[in-house]
């Protein structure tokens, strides 16, 4: 199928977007077109800030009040085109209707007073696309379509009871029962495990096949783009980089830009090996916690060597972030010991629980969440040193200056704060953060989840290379089984609250454990395209 | 959910019976003797007779068991209000319980009509001041509620008073509790509240606005006043909260507006019998409003847990399973 030949359905003229922030105008989207064509999904592919779903947001006249199009035109069909930078455009016949939208965290994107089935009456009723009596058979009938086995269960759920998968297949049937001419996807599966993401690529896949559905996909992961695009658009600050037929483009880029996120990609870290007879600095035996009724870890056993990295694989709700809380004592564990250095380590308070603190160190997902944002960088470094009473206060500034600068932070950017940061460098921070009380063990918990490929690969660098500088253990917990396979020493695979599986990163491929299996092939299939 | 009411209710019970301890003391320990104040200007004929004066004090004490122990009158008080008897006044000699029930309906009707106002108030004000941050009629609204959350209840209440009665003359000065007498010091209690709740509804709106599910709806092509109907019903949960201390504080300090429009409420009621010292009236009243916050609050997490359905069941994820 070449795409030539099929109407446009969707085009975009010289639109040109700025911010405004404290009295300056930033120009985030310069002078862009776009074109799409009936039935074809196009993979929108950038960095974050490239201006990838500022494009989005200002075709739907979804963009905050600081953002101003300065120029350009949106013309749906053969319609007259519609000038952005006007006021009066009539967004309830072009929102929804012509352009429906699918959004990140699909959980946020549903109101979380109503029930599902109250999402699809006001929907469609607004719209006049149905009688009352017509909206739930409606329903029922696309959520069916779109894998839900009891369609009738999920129609009588709040969002909040359904998991992140599910809401965005939700999400996809509410723009789909409007019947959009074209269906912007903002960074859909960026938030989900790999099995949903991979369900929810699928569906993408078999709508365009069956009704021909026109889909914009915006996106930073280029496995998703080469997995369900036909053509592929790289976006690099607010100017097309380049354009062209996916396989084109992914396999021959002609811009260096392109072949940079490509090489992010493929990089594969040196594998390391490890001595043996190691001391062992963490040991953790038959770990159970409960919330309420439900039993979150089961028996889980861990043991970490001296400078080893350890991985922990597995889907959202297996339970690792439990596991992470309560190896770091933010959490009590119901049953169990964790041992540092032998030491018994479980119900401790005070100033032995503070000891801990030295020995055992965490870094979060959402880096910028987790630094103070009214300080600077090297504020924040100091910040345990203070709590831990480390030395004087010309030494704390050293030692801060010192990991910072070990964690790839420039002089100047340490006296700037998180707001005025990437967020690939309050990553940086927050290891550094980590670092600076020497511990034993990091615990990175989806450190690099929510980063760019390319950041991803240096930080994955950064960590590597300090954990051979200083020697202390990483234990690295994520739902992306390729960051972790070149990664780490070992990997233990989680599923419903226990290990089912540890092996050496290096040869987790060769694994015969059903569902180690399922989520190799899952990542696989990613890779080659589904 | 049956287990969340009887923990709830035993919460309740036992906060109450708490609060009878602690106002009890708070009682005896306060200043003063309520002999001598019964006696009153036949302190005079006391200084020239004491022996006299002394056995007329004594009668009166052992009339109102005062000359027991503290604990016995305590455990007296209680039993007593196990069996719902808040004891006699010991100036009118009267059940406290008549005296307060006789009270109460005037003061309920005030607090809840000036609740209602507050309410209207807050919340269209609040949602026209959200809805249009930043243009005028926002900072207009603002403006105004800066300037009646800083002016005291009794300035407005005497400057309404002046306007309406005195100089207009559509407001009746009496002491009736009327419905017609109803509307002045209800507006005034109203404007007195309405500020702090419009900017409750203000602040939470325009969070609200901001999330996802907004931006969502609106992407499905939805009116904005139609998705300003479910945010609505979000923004009243903090707003409910309020209410309920608003209709707390109404009820148990309506006694400044109270006096300034004579309106025969308990506020009054409750000021008269501190100043005489008059121990059963006062540990009535304060028992019956201790009460009656406690039930405001029970009756708010209820509705709560109506309006979100987070808290209804917290923690009861489905695992749909999926082909």
């Amino acid at each position: 199928m070449t795409s030539r030949e099929k109407e446009v359905v969707l085009r975009v003229d010289g639109l040109q977007v700025a911010y405004r922030q404290n009295g300056i105008s930033k120009v985030v989207l310069n002078d862009l077109d776009l074109e799409l064509r009936s039935g074809e999904i196009v993979a929108l592919l950038g960095e974050s800030g490239s201006g990838k779903s500022t494009i989005a947001k200002a075709i739907t006249g979804l963009l905050p009040p600081s953002a101003q199009i300065q120029e350009g035109t949106l013309q749906l069909a053969s319609e007259p085109p519609i000038h952005l930078n006007r006021k009066d455009t009539d967004w309830e016949r072009i929102r929804g209707r012509r352009l429906g939208m699918l959004f990140q965290d699909a959980r946020l994107a549903l109101n979380p007073v109503l029930k599902i089935k109250e999402h699809f009456r006001e929907s469609l009723l607004f719209h006049r696309l149905a009688a009352p009596q017509d909206v739930l058979p409606i329903a029922s009938a696309l959520l069916s379509k779109l894998n839900f086995a009891d369609p009738g269960r999920v129609l009588e759920s709040y969002p909040f009871q359904l998991s992140g998968g599910m809401c965005q297949r939700v999400c996809l049937a509410l723009s789909l029962s409007l019947q959009p001419a074209v269906l912007i996807a903002d960074e859909p599966t960026s938030a989900l495990d790999t099995v949903s993401q991979r369900e929810v690529l699928e569906l993408l896949l078999r709508l365009q096949a069956e009704q021909g559905q026109t889909v914009l996909l915006i996106t930073h992961d280029l496995a998703v783009a080469k997995a369900v695009s036909n053509r592929v658009l790289v976006l690099r600050e607010g100017r097309m980089e380049e354009q062209g037929l996916t396989s084109d483009v992914l396999l021959r880029p002609k811009s260096a830009y392109t072949r940079q996120l490509l090489d992010a990609r493929s990089h594969r870290l040196k594998p390391l090996v490890l001595k043996p007879g190691r001391a062992i600095v963490l040991e953790a035996s038959q770990l159970h916690k409960h919330y309420g009724r439900a039993s979150v870890l089961q028996g889980v056993d861990l043991s970490v060597a001296e400078g080893e990295i350890v991985g922990i694989l597995g889907e959202s709700g297996c339970g690792k972030s439990t596991l992470a809380r309560c190896l770091t004592g933010l959490e009590r564990p119901d049953g169990g010991s964790i041992r540092y250095h032998g030491k018994e380590t479980i119900g401790l308070r005070g100033r032995q629980k503070r000891e801990l603190c030295k020995q055992v160190q965490m870094v979060f997902q959402d880096a910028r969440a987790s630094l103070n944002p009214g300080r600077t960088a090297l504020q924040l470094v100091q910040e345990p040193l203070r709590y831990l009473k480390l030395g004087g206060r010309k030494e704390r500034e050293a030692m801060a200056a010192y990991y910072l600068h070990e964690a790839g932070i420039t002089d100047e950017a340490q006296h700037r704060r998180p707001p005025q940061l990437s967020t690939g460098q309050c990553q940086r921070i927050a290891i550094a953060r980590a670092l600076v009380v020497q511990p034993d063990i990091l615990i990175c918990d989806e450190a690099v989840s929510a980063l760019d490929m390319s950041v991803q690969a240096q930080i994955l660098k950064l960590l590597q290379r300090l954990n051979r500088r200083f020697g202390f253990s990483i234990i690295m917990i994520s739902h992306d089984i390729r960051v972790l396979q070149s990664f780490c020493h070992v990997i233990a695979v989680m599923h419903q609250g226990h290990f089912c599986e540890l092996k050496p990163g290096a040869s987790l491929h060769t694994s015969e454990e059903a569902y180690t299996q399922t989520l190799l092939r899952c990542a696989g299939d990613m890779e080659a395209g589904l | 959910m049956v287990y969340v009411l009887v923990r709830k209710l035993l919460a309740a019970v036992l906060t109450l019976f708490c609060a009878t301890l602690i106002l009890f003391v708070l009682t005896r320990l306060s200043p003063g003797d309520p002999v001598k104040v019964l006696l009153g200007r036949s302190a005079e004929v006391a200084m020239s007779d004491t022996a006299a004066y002394q056995q007329k004090a004594d009668e009166l004490r052992s009339q109102w068991g005062l000359d027991q122990s503290v604990t016995d009158q305590y455990l007296r008080w209680v039993t007593g209000l196990l069996k719902l008897d808040l004891g006699n006044s010991m100036h009118t000699g009267r059940p406290v319980s008549t005296e307060i029930a006789e009270r109460l309906p005037a003061t309920a009707l005030l607090a809840v009509a000036a609740l209602l106002l507050q309410l209207v108030l807050g919340l269209v004000f609040g949602a026209l001041s959200a809805i249009s941050a930043g243009k005028w009629s926002d900072h207009v609204i603002r403006w105004i509620c800066v300037a009646l959350a800083s002016i005291p209840v009794f300035v407005i209440g005497l400057v309404f008073l002046l306007w309406f009665a005195v100089r207009l003359g559509v407001y009746e000065i009496s002491s009736e509790a009327s419905l017609s007498r109803l509307w002045l010091p209800a507006v005034t209690l109203g404007l007195i509240g309405a500020p702090q709740i419009i900017r409750v509804v203000r602040a939470n709106m325009l969070a609200e606005l901001g999330q996802l599910y907004v931006q969502s709806a609106l992407a499905r092509g939805l009116a904005l006043r139609l998705i300003i109907r479910q945010v609505m019903r979000s923004t009243l949960l903090p707003v409910l909260t309020m209410a309920s201390l608003s209709l707390a504080a109404l009820i148990s300090g309506a006694v400044v507006v109270e006096s300034i429009f004579a309106w025969p409420g308990i506020g009054k009621y409750a000021l008269d019998s501190i100043l005489l010292k008059d121990y059963p009236v006062i540990q009535g009243y304060a028992f019956v409003m201790v009460t009656a916050v406690i039930l405001i609050n029970l009756l708010t997490e209820a509705v709560y847990s109506i309006l979100d359905p987070r808290i209804r069941r917290k923690g009861v994820a489905t695992s749909e399973s999926t082909a």
